[in-house]
């Protein structure tokens, strides 16, 4: 993988720290030696990483394990710890990876690194081997084998959960004793095997300046061994091939155990040039739309004043027609009247209209016509002199006739005596 | 808020101009209206009130005058007729049809004539 050359480091590890940059890893006395901002990745000196079950839930956890580990007597000192990873087993039941470490060396990494004018994220040694366990979202267990010096830190785990993580050790760096270490390294990997019935299928080696040849892995292993990519480091005049930046590069700022504050600190300067790009570019944008609408504005008003002169000249020409209302009123009326007396019909042929309808035995004794705005209504009454059968379908023959001729009936009435039958109808006739 | 009393103006412009048209169009229609003499200072109305008994034939005579000519326009407004039985037909029994009957008639109207 590519290292992210823009990132510096700072590198505490069993006692000495160094500074990398550029491909060149060089020893410092402390962090002030490293301009500008950087990751500050350590063992934490009198750390140690484990991975435990506890009878308590999550958001206990931390203070059960801090009590734990005072009342075993491993720490004779108040202790702080900080947590990788932690998931829920039961209901009672939870299963923590953290690093201890005592609350005086807490304190210290904690607080000066804040004294620094630099922003400074720190990530604990085994911050690193999770960020690269979870970078490879392994569906099996795996090992990760980081040997520096007389150490080798282990961690085992899959994308779902961490089993082991412990710190194995030698007396010396002698080749033997470094053997003796990678067999306790192999044996707490069957341990962990038999203990949770698992198959570590592949061990991932993690090397260090210090950490010399590259150990060989037994046949009888189950397991496959394999090397992260080294990177050509130059050191104190030499190249040497070192892998952990292989890992320290697949890690996210996200992923430190600084507060969220020095880490939006952090990334808010690393990405001051281009915020100040964006913001250039917003200022551009508003300045041009600035433009942009003064223009459209200047338009816009021209437009207004165009319409405000053109409406005054349409007034003044209405004006100048001098038309008077009253003598609109009055002639438009009377032409509506004479087109009125036009179109009513004449009483003449509304008789015209009954009489064709009529049929011979019935005796008229009243008709009345009424003309109103745009109807006439009209209303008759007579007598018939003949039997009810023939009287009955003169009547209807009667109306039907009219309703023909586009009156509508408003109301009829036939009564009959049998010798003799009367009717009463109310018309109206539209005036179009 | 220029866009909106920009948009205000052109709507006002419209409202103008179509005002304008309907003041041009009432004035060739007044003007037109006087050319033709279609002006009520140009015309007498003649009320017509009768209330009568008359014969068929003279109803007759009377209706067939209360409609348009070329003389003059004639405004109904109401006619009632109601049938009386003359003394012949008491006696006789005959109807108003057999032309000895008389019909008792209330008209209105009037006639609109050019001077």
């Amino acid at each position: 993988m590519m290292r992210k050359r823009s990132r510096q480091y700072a590198i505490e590890l069993d006692g000495a720290t160094y500074g990398f940059a550029d491909g060149s890893l060089e020893p410092i006395d402390d962090l002030k030696a490293l301009d500008g901002d950087k990751w500050f990745v350590t063992d934490l000196q009198e750390a140690i990483s484990r991975t435990i079950t506890i009878e308590a839930p999550g958001k206990y956890a931390e203070l059960v394990v801090r009590r734990q580990l005072q009342e075993s007597g491993e720490f004779e000192e108040p202790v702080s710890v900080i947590v990788h990873w932690q998931k829920r087993r039961g209901k009672n039941t939870t299963d923590i990876f953290f690093t201890a470490i005592p609350s005086r060396l807490h304190r210290y990494y904690f607080e000066s690194i804040r004294e620094y004018e630099d922003n400074v994220l720190l990530f604990p040694l085994y911050t690193v081997l999770l960020g690269a366990l979870k970078h490879m979202r392994p569906k099996e267990p795996v090992a990760i084998v980081f040997q520096h010096d007389r150490f080798a830190d282990l961690i085992i785990g899959d994308r779902k959960r961490i089993y082991y993580a412990n710190r194995c050790l030698a007396f010396d760096t002698n080749e033997e004793q470094i053997q003796n270490l990678w067999e306790t390294v192999r044996l707490d990997i069957k341990a962990v095997e038999d203990e949770n019935r698992i198959k570590v299928l592949k061990v991932f080696y993690l090397n260090w300046i210090d950490s010399g040849l590259e150990p060989e892995w037994p046949d009888d292993m189950a397991s496959e061994f394999y090397s992260f990519e080294e990177e050509d480091i130059a050191f104190q005049g030499e190249i040497r091939q070192v892998s952990f930046f292989d890992a320290l590069n697949v890690q996210s700022g996200l992923q430190s155990a600084s507060s969220f504050i020095e880490k939006t600190f952090y990334y808010t300067r690393r990405w001051a040039p281009r915020l100040n790009a964006v913001f250039f570019l917003i200022i551009l944008l508003l300045v041009t739309g600035y433009f942009w609408s003064d223009q459209k504005a200047a338009g816009l008003l021209k437009d207004v004043r165009v319409l405000e002169q053109e409406i005054e000249k349409i007034k003044l020409k209405t004006a100048s027609m001098d038309i008077s209302q009253a003598e609109y009123r009055n002639t438009m009326g009377f032409v509506k009247d004479l087109a009125y007396y036009k179109s009513a019909p004449p009483y003449k042929q509304i008789i015209n209209d009954l009489s064709e309808a009529l049929f011979a035995e019935v005796k008229l004794e009243v008709l009345k016509m009424d003309y109103s705005k745009n109807e006439v209504k009209i209303e008759l009454f007579g007598r018939i002199t003949a039997p009810f059968d023939k009287a009955h379908q003169g009547y209807k023959r009667f109306l039907k006739i009219l309703k023909r001729k586009e009156y509508v009936v408003k109301e009829s009435r036939f009564e009959t005596e049998i010798k003799e039958s009367q009717l009463l109808i109310k018309l109206k006739k539209r005036i179009q | 808020m220029l866009k909106k009393k920009a948009n205000l103006f052109r709507l006002q412009k419209k409202e103008v101009e179509r005002k304008n048209r309907i003041l041009l169009k009432v004035g060739r229609f007044i003007d037109k209206a006087g050319t033709m003499g279609l002006e009520p200072k140009k015309w007498s109305v003649y009320d017509v009130n009768i209330q009568d008994t008359v014969s068929f034939p003279e109803m007759e005579q009377i209706l067939e005058q209360c409609t348009n000519s070329r003389a003059a326009y004639y405004k109904p407004i109401s006619l009632h007729i109601k049938a009386v039985a003359s003394d012949e037909v008491r006696k006789t029994g005959r109807s108003s049809e057999d032309r000895t009957g008389d019909l008792l008639i209330t008209l209105n109207g009037k006639f609109v004539a050019r001077h």
